[in-house]
């Protein structure tokens, strides 16, 4: 089943077929979501505000301007920007305490297994992704997800696809050398 | 010259992430400078992914909060919508408007013709 289809059946008044979409796309979603460095909890408001607007807007929605997919991740990049945003005027003057607050390694309580091996690395992942400008880590967060297109892409950051692959390109230049840094810091990555 | 531009095509393509042919991984075992580029950007992909796929989960019953959230009537809207998406048309809103212009000109006119000149005609109006 389509999304034209489930939304048309959606507007219909048959809330099975919403389902359905919440259920397709809540993991590419979360995975956005997580991307942002947004902890479990703010991943979860979020994600829950994004399906609510969604279904609130459906009829506003224009299948000939953007897929679903786009309008559904615009949604959430917008919503994601400002609880940055928010967290940011919260402590404005406390970068290091941010990045503690929205870890999603403290929210998700992580086994000591998994502490041990990864959690150090991933903190640095995370923090690296963080230091990233917003325009950056937003576009290289969706390429990540492998979910969608360059156009797609595109449209949800409202520039070309030009620009999305220099977008790309230079988040990651600016990933690796963070990580690079981050690794003479302390020794190893 | 050409093998140079090849190397930049591949490495192109192993930065934005995208798959390769099988002639281009051929060449990129066997070039030690797109080999060397590869391996390096693959470890960044693998170490981001890991942390976007890791960072937060779904959590049990997520679709079901959802559902249990939305208002219970979602298309009972529509039907509003579409006449507030006529209404928002910019031709619809410039007939409305000449329409208001032509009745107001006629109730003037009426006025004129049916209070003012009648009353004029009987000296009650000076």
């Amino acid at each position: 089943m389509d999304d034209g289809f489930l939304i048309r059946q959606t507007l219909s008044g048959k809330r099975n077929a919403f389902r359905m979409l919440v259920v397709r796309y809540q993991r590419p979603l979360f995975r956005f979501l997580g991307g942002f460095g947004l902890g479990q909890a703010i991943a979860e408001e979020l994600a829950q505000e994004t399906f609510l607007r969604a279904y609130r807007n459906l009829s506003g929605y224009d299948a000939d301007k953007a897929k679903f997919s786009s309008w559904l991740f615009t949604i959430a990049k917008n919503l994601a920007l400002n609880e940055r945003a928010r967290s940011h005027q919260r402590l404005p003057h406390a970068e290091a305490a941010d990045d503690e607050a929205e870890s999603p390694v403290r929210d998700s309580v992580p086994s000591v297994h998994e502490a041990l091996e990864t959690g150090e690395r991933r903190l640095r992942v995370q923090r690296a992704l963080q230091r990233l400008p917003e325009i950056l880590r937003s576009t290289l967060v969706l390429a990540y997800l492998k979910e969608l297109s360059m156009d797609e892409i595109a449209s949800i950051e409202s520039c070309s696809v030009g620009a999305v692959k220099s977008r790309i390109f230079r988040g990651k230049q600016l990933l690796r050398a963070e990580l690079v840094e981050s690794e003479d810091r302390h020794g190893r990555v | 010259m050409a093998v140079s531009s090849l190397c930049n095509a591949i490495q192109e393509r192993i930065v934005m992430g995208e798959l390769l042919d099988e002639a281009s991984q051929a060449h990129v075992l066997a070039c030690t400078g797109c080999g060397r580029l590869a391996a390096d950007w693959l470890a960044l992909d693998s170490l981001v992914a890991v942390e976007i796929d890791g960072g937060v989960a779904v959590p049990d019953g997520f679709a079901d909060r959802v559902m249990a959230s939305l208002p219970p009537e979602p298309a009972a809207a529509l039907p509003v919508s579409r006449v507030e998406s006529l209404l928002g048309r910019r031709w619809v809103q410039l007939v409305l408007a000449q329409v208001g212009l032509a009745v107001a000109i006629a109730n003037l006119l009426r006025f004129v013709f049916s209070t003012l000149v009648p009353a004029a005609s009987l000296g009650g109006v000076s």
